[in-house]
């Protein structure tokens, strides 16, 4: 009844907005506050029931004081949700289910919002999966992994219509591709190695900075998000991969470390590591630095993956 | 009563004292940075550091503690009594891009100045910024102690870059924010090399090197501790193993292939020769060597070499590779390499971008803060090479 009453109310809300064509902060926290109470999964549930779809919450078109509330709340329900399953080692199933439930409502838009939203939803699922390959679960593996998590090229093509392109026969298109026409819709054309744009973004150096969640929504960059976004994606296809190999080979985490390679190469020869590139950026092979990389060892400020700060903070 | 146009070297200025009248003419022949106490390494003409990647020839130059430019000048003031050169000033002057040479374009710096009998100019310029300063100089007619523009006598063509403690402070948040992006995305060499950068290794904890301001890879004059003979000898290396990741991203560099693949062809008459040698009709391969050495510029391949470009830029490869050639395919089947790749690392402020920043904290190292030392790094190169692997070596 609970969960009812809330979608209700957020519904009846939403409607109000839309007629008035806009509120006042006033006006939003009483239903912010009711599902603050909810924890992620409720809150998830809540917004399936009341029939909301992401886009009213989170899409382009979402009034200003709606998308800001919600976007907050989502993150801090997220990030709840991953304190308590990090305090328990991430032992067990729920937090992986809430998580991908998560992505695939997300997923229903493809709004500036609602693709960091995936983003963090997706840094999550990835800091879990290496927490249970770690453990050695059975079932954590390539093979089965979701396609929640696949990123989509038209995810990534979602940011160059934002910038006002339109598409022309990009139905087939890859990731690369599809970066690339983001690159170029923000001027970055230059083509180095046959990639376009590519080294532009990656020596304009400011976009570094930009990529924390925060201040991703705060001042929106779609450059920014769309590197972000390829980053998390090389982690889950190159690092995931590596550490699951690394493991399932016999390795030890703890012995791992980038001034000596030998053991590493020696638990995955390099040779697969060739195999294990990520074509939209570049990278033609994989290594102990994507290993270390989803573990967050070694980080250079504080403890923890350096991509789990940017996608909490 | 008007500055005279022209080129610096001819500007002078007429004004009356004692009933008479005098034409006075200030020359600015030599310009350094009295950021670190007399300590005349950086300085122009000639001693601006590696050409620039724009071209621009200018002075980067940081604050001392006090937040304040200091700078030394070589001058001659005609006529030279001391009467003139108590009421010579000299000051910095913001340029306008556009306008380089107008003076009604330009903005004065607050600051003080003296200069000596021999011509030694001092100046302290509370007034500065990043964007292009030339020196000025004049008489204080009126005797305000401040240069007015009607006062200006000479426009020296000597360009400086200044950096107080609000850029640098300011730099470092870049900086750092960019440290933790290359972390991020799994640049670990490129994030360890700038953490080098941003947090030196602290003195005593390392086996001290040389590092010379006259090192012509050394794009700037700054970001070291400079003695008076223009050496730092209480600089790092940084020594990357052979069996690092960072090591790796060399070896495996489409860049460093593109420049063994060059010196192997230097080879390829001396391989075809061996294998019409009818006394070596019994070898299937040719073994030899070549030395690989030059400087290597990892934006050749920024974007598939972007670990290595991230972490070195351009560096210097000093190197042996050692190849075998099947007389079949007359194609490379066997390659390694042994050597170093030497390297500076310190930043160009004249590439757009994000040396830009880094720049700016070099220039800051030692007054302004810790962060900004220039270092060297050298890798050591002791691997196989698979992507020379089927080179051609027919002639």
């Amino acid at each position: 009844m609970k969960i009812v009453r809330l979608s209700v109310i957020l519904i009846m809300l939403l409607c109000c907005l839309a007629e008035a064509g806009g509120t006042s902060d006033g006006s939003v926290l009483p239903v912010a506050k009711q599902l603050d109470k909810e924890d992620a999964q409720g809150m998830l549930v809540a917004l399936k029931d009341g029939g909301i779809a992401p886009a009213a919450l989170v899409g382009d078109e979402a009034p200003k004081e709606v998308l800001g509330a919600m976007f907050q709340m989502i993150i801090r329900k997220l990030r709840a949700e991953r304190d308590k399953a990090k305090s328990r080692q991430f032992e067990g199933d729920t937090y992986g289910k809430t998580l991908a439930e998560w992505a695939e409502y997300l997923q229903q838009t493809n709004s500036y919002a609602s693709l960091l939203l995936q983003d963090v939803v997706k840094r999550c699922s990835i800091e879990l999966s290496a927490a249970r390959i770690l453990r050695k679960d059975q079932g954590v593996n390539q093979d089965n992994q979701p396609t929640t998590w696949n990123l989509a090229p038209e995810a990534v093509l979602a940011l160059a219509r934002q910038a006002g392109w339109r598409p022309q026969s990009m139905q087939h298109a890859s990731i690369r591709q599809a970066s690339e026409v983001v690159w170029a819709s923000f001027g970055h054309t230059n083509i180095v190695d046959g990639y376009i744009g590519l080294v532009d973004v990656l020596a304009g150096g400011v976009v570094f900075q930009a990529m924390t969640t925060s201040k991703l929504m705060e001042h929106p960059d779609r450059v920014a998000l769309c590197l972000r976004m390829l980053n998390t994606e090389q982690m889950r296809v190159c690092s995931l991969e590596v550490l699951r190999k690394f493991v399932r080979n016999g390795g030890n985490v703890d012995r791992v470390e980038l001034a000596d390679t030998t053991y590493f190469y020696r638990i995955v020869p390099v040779e697969e590591c060739s195999r294990l590139g990520f074509e939209p950026l570049a990278k033609s092979r994989s290594g102990p630095g994507d290993l270390l990389l989803v573990l967050g060892k070694p980080g250079h400020d504080g403890d923890g993956p350096a991509w789990m700060r940017q996608a909490l903070e | 009563m008007t500055a005279q146009t022209g080129t610096w070297a001819i500007y002078g200025y007429f004004f009356s004292r004692a009933s008479a009248w005098f034409f006075l003419k200030v020359d600015i022949t030599k310009v350094w940075s009295d950021q670190l106490s007399s300590i005349e390494c950086n300085y122009l003409p000639g001693g601006d550091g590696s050409p620039k990647a724009s071209g621009e020839v200018f002075l980067m130059i940081g604050a001392r503690a006090d937040d304040k430019v200091h700078l030394k000048a070589n001058a001659t003031i005609e006529p030279n009594e001391p009467g003139v050169r108590s009421k010579v000033l000299f000051c910095l002057a913001k340029i306008d891009p556009a306008h380089p040479a107008d003076l009604g374009a330009m903005t004065l710096e607050a600051g003080t100045s003296t200069v000596d009998a021999a011509g030694k100019v001092t100046l302290v310029s509370s007034g500065f910024s990043i964007d292009f300063h030339v020196f000025l100089a004049g008489i204080d007619e009126n005797g305000d102690g401040q240069l007015s523009k009607d006062e200006v006598c000479l426009i020296s063509d000597h360009r400086l870059r200044l950096v107080g403690q609000a850029r640098y402070n300011s730099s470092l948040v870049i900086g750092t924010g960019i440290r933790d992006g290359f972390d991020a995305l799994g640049f670990s060499q490129a994030a360890d090399n700038m953490s080098e950068f941003l947090s030196p290794r602290i003195e005593g904890t390392y086996t001290p090197v040389e590092i010379s301001a006259n090192d012509d890879r050394l794009e700037h004059r700054v970001g070291l501790k400079l003695s008076s003979g223009c050496v730092d000898a209480t600089a790092q290396e940084v020594v990357i193993g052979a069996t690092s990741e960072g090591a790796m991203d060399v070896v495996y560099s489409y860049t460093l292939a593109d420049h063994i693949n060059s010196s192997l062809d230097t080879k390829r008459a001396e391989v075809a020769a061996f294998f019409a040698d009818p006394a070596n009709a019994g070898e299937e391969s040719y073994i030899g060597s070549v030395a690989v050495a030059g400087t290597v510029d990892y934006g050749d391949h920024a974007a598939l070499d972007a670990a290595a470009w991230l972490a070195f830029g351009k560096a210097v490869v000093d190197a042996t590779c050692f190849f075998r050639v099947n007389r079949t395919t007359g194609k490379i089947d066997l390659a390694s390499i042994s050597g170093q790749q030497t390297d500076l690392y310190d930043w160009d402020y004249s590439i757009a971008g994000t040396d830009q920043p880094f720049a700016c904290l070099q220039a800051g190292f030692p007054t302004l803060g810790d962060a900004g030392r220039v270092y060297k790094n050298r890798v050591e190169l002791s691997h196989d090479v698979p992507t020379v692997i089927g080179h051609d070596m027919t002639p």
